[in-house]
């Protein structure tokens, strides 16, 4: 045979094709796990970033106003704080109050004197300025 | 005959399974570590018979020198810790140096209150120089109860107040020494008298931080020792 019409190594490559492979089915059962538990981790992780500082410092600001009076109608005298942030402002000697860059969502606020206080559930908006009225401080032990 | 190639899992793929696992679980005990050791000691305790306690701060009061003096000065005699007149603070100086985990039992031993409006033990307190943040379980004859309170900046919330008891009719406030504690588990506190619990509160604010004791209003209060334990 010349040798021009020999067959080429291409046409070997086609006759000795390997066959599809196939998955078998604990080979299936495996992906299936790996997907389950791919699945599972994710949903952890996002439990877990859920409760963590790096969402809450993500978060956006809002601010917060009101007015804190005594029992006589007078403005009060004391100070404004944020639970579990170092934000804190004085009342103004009005009465009024103005804190800005609050994180946004629900705040537990406490308005206090020197010795006692009292907890107001605020929600902030952000970008927008939270309204808490006016409020009459209390400044007996048993209000 | 044609021979079907069928592959088999391999080592890559048992790997995957492994590390998703091991990542698995320490999400998981992440999320419930706590609760987790605590069920791995209880489990372990079946076994070998012994408790869970484990006493991560003691001040016997022999002195000073285990306490932080806050306000007022107090002072101890013969294994006794002494409130100043007319009210006072003091920390735990162990506890409060950041070591302890979040969740504890705090105990007051043996406190004899003879006179004025009560005491309290401070619980996940941390004092950083704007007033003390955490919370307080109070023996409170002034409130006619057992009042658990949160503390902000140096204010006690009085509203909300996180729970309140009344004591027993004629509950005999004066005289006789009680030992006070309170069991610190996740959100929730327990205060007890002598091993009776009388008071729950359920609170999220504070989540760590050391212990002291409180008195007020000409309260006349020595105690015989304070121990922060598992």
């Amino acid at each position: 045979m010349p040798l021009e019409n020999s067959p080429k190594l291409d046409d070997y490559d086609k006759v000795f094709t390997k066959p599809p492979r196939q998955v078998s089915p604990r080979m299936k059962q495996i992906r299936l796990l790996i997907l389950f538990l791919g699945i599972v981790v994710v949903v952890l992780g996002l439990v877990n970033l859920s409760r963590s500082d790096l969402t809450a410092s993500l978060r956006r600001t809002g601010d917060l106003k009101g007015v804190v009076l005594d029992t006589y109608g007078q403005p009060f005298s004391g100070n404004i704080y944020v639970e579990t942030t170092s934000l804190k402002t004085s009342i103004n000697p009005d009465g009024s109050f103005l804190l800005k860059n609050v994180p946004a969502g629900t705040q537990l606020v406490v308005v206090a004197d020197a010795t006692v206080g009292h907890e107001f559930s605020i929600n902030i908006v952000a970008g927008q300025m939270a309204d808490m009225g006016t409020v009459v401080f209390q400044s007996t032990a048993t209000p | 005959m044609k021979k079907r190639r069928i592959s088999g899992q391999g080592m890559v793929e048992y790997a995957m399974v492994l590390i998703l696992v091991v990542i698995a679980v320490l999400l998981v005990i992440q999320l419930t570590g706590g609760s987790v050791s605590n069920l791995y000691c209880r489990m372990i305790s079946i076994f070998n018979n012994q408790s869970c306690a484990q006493t991560y701060c003691q001040d016997s009061f022999s002195s000073l020198s285990g306490s932080q003096m806050y306000q007022g000065v107090w002072s101890t005699s013969t294994g006794q810790l002494c409130s100043p007149n007319g009210g006072g603070v003091i920390f735990n100086k162990c506890s409060m140096s950041g070591t302890t985990p979040s969740d504890y039992t705090v105990a007051l031993n043996n406190a004899s209150l003879t006179a004025g409006n009560g005491y309290g033990i401070y619980f996940r307190a941390t004092n950083s120089g704007s007033g003390i943040n955490g919370y307080a379980f109070q023996y409170d004859p002034g409130a006619n109860g057992f009042v658990i309170r949160k503390w902000v900046n140096g204010a006690e919330v009085f509203s909300p107040t996180l729970a309140q008891v009344n004591a027993p009719a004629g509950y005999n406030w004066y005289g006789s020494p009680h030992t006070l504690s309170v069991k610190v588990v996740g959100t929730t506190f327990t205060g007890y008298v002598d091993g009776v619990a009388v008071v729950t509160a359920v609170d999220s604010t504070y989540t760590s931080g050391g212990t002291g004791i409180r008195t007020w209003d000409g309260t006349v209060l020595c105690a015989q020792g304070l121990t922060v334990s598992k």
